[in-house]
């Protein structure tokens, strides 16, 4: 008969961060493992449960037994197993002895393209006490796990120390053992709200027993009740909160019975910058700041407790006794950063290396200065405020409070630069230089950010690729990878009119003599770039025929790209693209063949038709398509070098180019090429339609 | 609430009943209980091994910031060391606490992630700290391997035996009077202070001090710790 299935597996508590993962893992896990082996119907629903101190599962409609299943196993083509007596080769005979049949039960089965033997076998249903502990066992030891414990003297490993197991089908506890435990029904409510053992009759039963023991099983559940209490303490404190779901995450897998508390702190420590009081409280507490409407931090903060009391004093005092000392110091750091000063410590950037043959950060900063100060004159920003911006905006690595909490490297130059009454640019710069930080992150604002943001990754990207220390495989130790895709982004999404191998020269010129020793890096690094480039591009929907078509001229002016790429797309949309796309191919194969310098097409060599008409015909176009271009109109170009087509089938129709007049046949091949740059003008289209 | 020699004696007399052998100290300057013989050596092997004792361990940058009245600089740790680990180990645990006078229904107590690990000692573990309303009382840690090459358990033995390592350094801090407490200690780092040379002490400190930023962007910066 078929009935729900629970399993649970009680621990000593699992770390929180993976919590999540592992209940998914091991859910899904069984699940599958049930279905395969057709112990689960089509109906059956997985449930998975996850608290710190347990991971569950409750299934619906779980057969007792499964159907008799017949078993095929595909084995050797006829042809090579049997001989030409119609005896089984060898092989087959192997294949016969391991899957356990006789060659009466093999049969010929065709694919379409061959015939093999398959051998059919009745597999008789088993019970599901016969399987469930090995299926849950193999689940588990397929758990995302990053590092197993032993414990006691015992040789069984898992994350954490196990205590109980619950297999219960219907009301029946399925025997067998996992990792040591014996299956049973009974199980612990919350550790402190909660006493004796809780008996769990039957599967269904469970979420309730459970909560009726202070533990609500289901993560989805405690994360939204959780939510929900926050959000009303905060309503009722006229505050705002900004919980991350990664946060609210954790504090769900610490807990099997939240309850939210109001913690306070001494208001005079707002005056500290409040990144560092938030990132404190967020990340070695775990308490959920308080914001009021104009999104200024608040002396009071939330904490998820797993207690529920009826007088929180100690649970409130003790955590603002916890966090008081832990402001203390972010404001230590504060005040003795600002004592020391922030601009006179660019001085100190010399003591610090950056890399033993990429020199000190001194000599970096010194490097973006130049650097941004080049970029800012290219886009039209002001160059001595992005070289003061390239100059500072390593400089809080230096300061107390970076070096407790890396996290607000950028935020706190940005503080101590506006105290010091640094230029707003040069403000924004200091934290806007970082960006973009990770995929999809926001990028710099101001001209100056921007020329400071490039001159950052561009001298890493020069530098490193300078030195040889280029990223292979999955080694990227400097994360030149995700510099180039700043770059990249800033300058294709700005738009920044920066050509990017003037970039790369400059910037080469940055460094001292003698210091990038890499043979042929540029070229390296502008190909490593646009493979970036093509990722980027793709990962925006644009399809890689367009793609390629735009990438194969290896531009330098990122910016442009986007516009070249709408073009070749609507070009593509044009009845005569792929025609032309095929002559385009034909013609850089008949050009590759050719040597020499071709001479420019002479209409008095002309002998067919056909050859004054093309020429007619690209000698009209050449002067559109460059005022297009010129002028940024790629899809204007593109299109009328549609209006060639005609021209183009009726030469190849009517004209040998490859004849034995030495003359004739170069002044044939140079009209081809002067077609042929107007046919490329924008983008490489023979790449088109591939 | 009990003095700080009511919470020694309670968990010595705690400890003791779970047969724990009540160890002296060390008598080397040390950051943490762990450097002490009966845990770091003890700790290999596959014979069992109970023991408890109060280990004075500085931290001398500890503290050095913000007014942190839990960074003392110079404090006890009460340590325990079972082997093999008890199946109860965390009922035992938090008995102690009641032991010492804290009402587990009123507080907040929790076993929070944190694997344990010193370089210096080659030693690493897996377990939590302890939270008593948000402030870590105790790392418990189940101690794995001391040196890479020398693993918890003996590698010909029958049984693998896996001890478990209890600092309860803060438990004192917290459910003591923290300035009753405080008075103590800062008596006791005075007088520490006279009998040590302080020029080493100084020179030391700024020699590290100088270290920091170069060490810093090559990673984030390690959790501070000294066990």
């Amino acid at each position: 008969m078929n009935n729900s299935l629970l399993i649970e597996l009680r621990t000593e508590e699992l770390p929180p961060k993976s919590l999540k993962a592992l209940s998914e893992s091991f859910a899904s896990g069984v699940f599958a493992a049930l279905k395969e082996q057709a112990f689960a119907s089509a109906q059956s629903v997985c449930t998975a449960y996850a608290t710190p101190r347990r991971l569950a599962l409750l299934i619906t409609d779980i057969a007792a037994q499964q159907p008799d299943r017949l078993i095929e196993k595909k084995g050797p083509a006829v042809a090579s197993g049997i001989d030409a007596d119609g005896r089984p080769t060898r092989a087959l005979e192997g294949f016969m002895r391991s899957a356990g049949v006789s060659f009466e039960q093999m049969h010929k089965v065709a694919d379409g393209k061959a015939e093999y033997f398959v051998a059919r076998s009745e597999k008789k249903g088993e019970p599901i006490d016969a399987h469930l502990a090995e299926i849950v066992s193999a689940a588990l030891k397929k758990l995302p796990i990053q590092k197993l414990m032993r414990w006691g003297d015992s040789e069984v490993q898992f994350v954490r120390p196990v205590h109980g197991l619950i297999m219960l089908h219907g009301n029946r506890v399925v025997p067998g053992q996992v990792l040591g435990l014996t299956g049973g029904k009974t199980t612990l409510g919350h550790r402190f709200m909660s006493t004796g053992e809780i008996v769990i009759d039957a599967p269904e039963d469970y979420a309730a027993k459970l909560a009726a023991g202070k533990v609500l099983a289901s993560f989805a559940e405690r994360r939204a009740a959780i939510a929900v209490e926050l959000d009303a303490k905060a309503r009722e404190l006229s505050a705002t909160m900004k919980p991350s779901d990664a946060l609210l995450d954790e504090v769900t897998a610490l807990v099997e019975w939240p309850a939210v508390y109001v913690g306070e702190f001494e208001s005079e420590y707002l005056e500290v910058p409040q990144e560092c009081l938030i990132l404190t409280m967020q990340q070695n507490q775990k308490y959920f700041p308080l914001f009021d409407a104009a999104g200024k931090l608040l002396n009071k903060f939330l904490i998820v407790s797993n207690m529920v009391v009826a007088d929180p004093k100690h649970i409130v005092e003790g955590n603002a006794r916890v966090v008081r000392p832990r402001l203390s110091d972010a404001r230590f750091f504060y005040n003795k950063d600002i004592k020391d000063g922030f601009a006179t410590r660019v001085l100190k950037l010399g003591s610090v290396v950056y890399h033993n043959k990429l020199g000190t950060l001194a000599d970096r900063a010194q490097r973006l200065g130049i650097i941004a100060a080049f970029v800012a004159g290219q886009i039209g920003g002001d160059a001595n405020l992005a070289r003061n911006a390239g100059l500072l905006c390593k400089v809080d690595l230096l300061t107390d409070m970076v070096g407790e909490f890396p996290e607000l490297q950028g935020i706190m130059g940005r503080y101590y630069a506006q105290r010091e009454g640094a230029k707003p640019e040069v403000v924004e710069a200091m934290e806007h230089h970082y960006r973009p930080r990770f995929a999809g992150d926001l990028l710099p604002e101001g001209l100056v950010s921007c020329s400071a943001a490039i001159a950052d990754k561009i001298d890493a990207l020069v530098g490193f690729f300078g030195i040889g220390q280029i990223p292979t495989g999955d080694k990227d130790p400097f994360g030149l990878r995700r510099a180039a895709l700043g770059v990249l982004r800033i300058v294709m999404e700005k738009p920044l009119a920066l050509d990017l191998g003037e970039l790369i020269d400059a910037t080469t010129k940055a460094f001292a003599h003698n210091t990038l020793t890499a043979k042929g890096f540029e070229t390296q690094l502008l190909d490593f770039m646009l493979d970036r480039l093509r990722g980027l591009l793709k990962d925006a929907g644009y399809a890689q025929d367009v793609v390629e078509a735009v990438l194969a001229q290896r531009p330098a002016r990122i910016d442009l790209v986007p516009a070249k790429l709408d073009a070749v797309r609507a070009f593509l949309a044009l009845p005569d693209a792929l025609t032309l796309a095929a002559a385009n191919k034909r013609i850089g194969n008949i050009l590759k063949k050719a040597e020499g310098q071709l001479p420019k097409p002479d209409p008095l060599l002309f002998t067919e038709d056909a050859e004054g008409a093309l020429y007619a015909q690209v000698q009209a176009i050449t002067p559109l398509v460059a005022a297009h271009v010129a002028s940024g109109d790629y899809a204007g170009a593109l299109s009328a070098l549609a209006s060639v087509r005609a021209e183009v089938d009726h030469f190849f129709d009517k004209v040998m180019v490859n004849v034995d007049d030495v003359a004739v046949r170069a002044n044939r091949l140079g009209l081809l090429k002067s077609l042929f740059d107007q046919l490329n003008a924008v983008a490489d289209i023979s790449k088109l339609g591939v | 609430m009990p003095t700080f020699q009511e919470v020694i004696l309670r968990l010595q007399s705690f400890w003791d009943k779970q047969g724990c052998a009540l160890l002296q100290p060390y008598d080397i300057e040390v950051g943490a209980g762990t450097f002490h013989t009966a845990t770091f050596l003890r700790a290999i092997g596959p014979e069992p091994w109970n023991a408890a004792f109060v280990q004075p361990s500085r931290r001398p940058k500890d503290g050095r910031y913000g007014e942190n009245p839990n960074r003392l600089q110079h404090y006890y740790q009460y340590q325990v060391v079972l082997k093999p680990s008890p199946a109860n180990i965390q009922e035992l645990y938090l008995q102690s606490l009641e032991a010492l006078g804290i009402n587990l229904q009123e507080h907040d107590v929790r076993f929070v992630e944190d694997d344990w690990e010193s370089p210096t000692l080659g030693a690493w573990g897996l377990g939590w700290e302890v939270w008593l309303d948000g402030m870590e009382v105790t790392q418990f840690t189940y101690f794995h391997a001391v040196e890479p090459d020398f693993p918890a358990e003996s590698p010909g033995a029958q049984c693998r035996r896996l001890p478990v390592v209890l600092d309860e350094a803060d438990v004192v801090l917290l459910e003591v009077d923290a300035e009753r407490f405080e008075r103590t200690s800062a008596a006791f780092v005075r007088w520490r202070a006279k009998s040590r040379s302080p020029t080493t002490t100084r020179g030391k400190r700024s020699a590290s001090r100088c270290a920091r930023p170069a060490r810093r962007l090559q990673r984030p910066p390690a959790r501070r710790r000294n066990e």
